[in-house]
């Protein structure tokens, strides 16, 4: 015997020593019945904790592959369906109220006297009335700045 | 650290793989009562898990006591286990026996748990039973004391968990199931989720460090 293993045959005999270290007298007596009062318990917490209907569903479907597959097939066709039947409904003229027409009678310009009928004849003086456009609606050349000069503190 | 987990146990996420109860395949080294007893519990039959866990909760604790040299955490940590397994059984298709599963979540929940505690171990041992004092090698090993070594069988206790503890968790596992619980290499590979040849070699090594921490003990 060498002698590594003779040491190596020492110290199997001092780990041994482990083997009588033991819980308190009675310890495995109560043990089960903790494990199984926790688990009890941890079932009874599940059953009355609010869980959310996504949650609920989720629990519903996992353990079952297939009906969790039908279910995301039935989400699919009835998107796509209602996709389908949404398109459809656009191209039937008249059956919508917000046909492309629709939009053709609006006007494609915006003046002062068709938005505030009221109001056609008392722009200030000095001031050209303006037809802006929805590609141009803000700029107008013939609006300047005011100059305007401040005076030194003191003066 | 070498991969633990196997196709049934949970994995690091948590994710749990399901199997359909009816899938159980019986492993060729499970007792014939055994299978019955883990379908029951499958079906939520407590009385049988309950026996279940009076079959291994003395294995079960002793690997986590051993691991942790605490005997509070060895309590939480193997009910924590029990908790764990019977929450997962239906992810257990049986490849193999109940207990090399129920040991592998022990297992993994044992070194999560240390990887977290890291440095702030305390020992917390239990005593060491009668027959301790009688047993023909502990007797010649503190018959045989010298001046450094003229201490009783506590204090060569504590040496021996303070020395365990200095090895790293896979090392201390190994020396574990095989020194002190007397599992085969075969069992500590189906546990640790690694091969025979990396079960020697960390043996090996694991007991180069305790050799070498506890000369003072073994001269």
């Amino acid at each position: 015997m060498t002698p590594e293993s003779e040491n190596f045959e020492q110290l199997k005999k001092l780990l041994a020593l482990k083997r009588h270290e033991v819980p308190p007298p009675g310890y495995f007596n109560n043990f089960s019945r903790n494990v199984i009062g926790r688990i009890r318990a941890g079932e009874t917490a599940a059953s009355t904790a609010s869980v959310s209907w996504l949650q609920r569903l989720q629990q519903l479907l996992a353990p079952r592959p297939a009906f969790a597959g039908a279910f995301g097939l039935a989400v699919c066709a009835l998107l796509v369906g209602g996709m389908l039947y949404s398109s459809r409904m656009d191209e039937q003229p008249g059956t919508s109220n917000f046909s492309n027409n629709s939009f053709a009678t609006l006007p494609t310009t915006a003046t002062a006297s068709a938005v505030f009928p009221g109001n056609s004849g008392t722009l200030a003086p000095g001031v050209t009335p303006f037809n802006g456009t929805s590609t141009d609606p803000l700029f107008d050349p013939s609006i300047q700045p005011t100059p305007t000069s401040f005076r030194p503190f003191g003066n | 650290m070498a991969t633990l987990m196997a196709d049934q146990t949970p994995d690091k996420t948590g994710a749990i793989e399901s199997l359909p109860a009816e899938k159980v395949r019986p492993a060729s080294n499970t007792p014939p009562d055994e299978i019955g007893l883990v379908q029951k519990a499958r079906q939520g039959d407590l009385a049988a898990y309950d026996e279940l866990v009076r079959r291994y909760q003395e294995r079960i604790y002793a690997t986590v006591y051993h691991m942790t040299s605490n005997h509070e955490d060895a309590n939480d940590l193997a009910q924590e286990a029990f908790i764990k397994a019977y929450s997962a059984l239906k992810s257990f298709k049986g490849g193999s026996s109940f207990y090399t599963w129920l040991y592998r979540i022990a297992v993994n929940k044992t070194i999560n748990f240390l990887k977290q505690r890291k440095n702030k171990s305390h020992m917390s041992l239990n005593d060491l039973d009668f027959n301790a004092e009688h047993d023909p090698d502990m007797v010649a090993l503190v018959s045989e004391n010298t001046p450094r070594r003229a201490a009783g069988l506590s204090e060569l206790q504590e040496k021996l968990n303070e020395a365990m503890q200095k090895l790293s968790d896979d090392h201390r596992m190994v020396v574990t199931l095989h020194d002190v619980q007397g599992l085969s290499h075969d069992e500590i590979a189906a546990i640790m989720g690694c091969n025979i040849g990396t079960v020697r070699s960390r043996l090996f090594y694991a007991r180069q460090q305790l050799q070498a921490y506890l000369s003072d003990y073994l001269k």
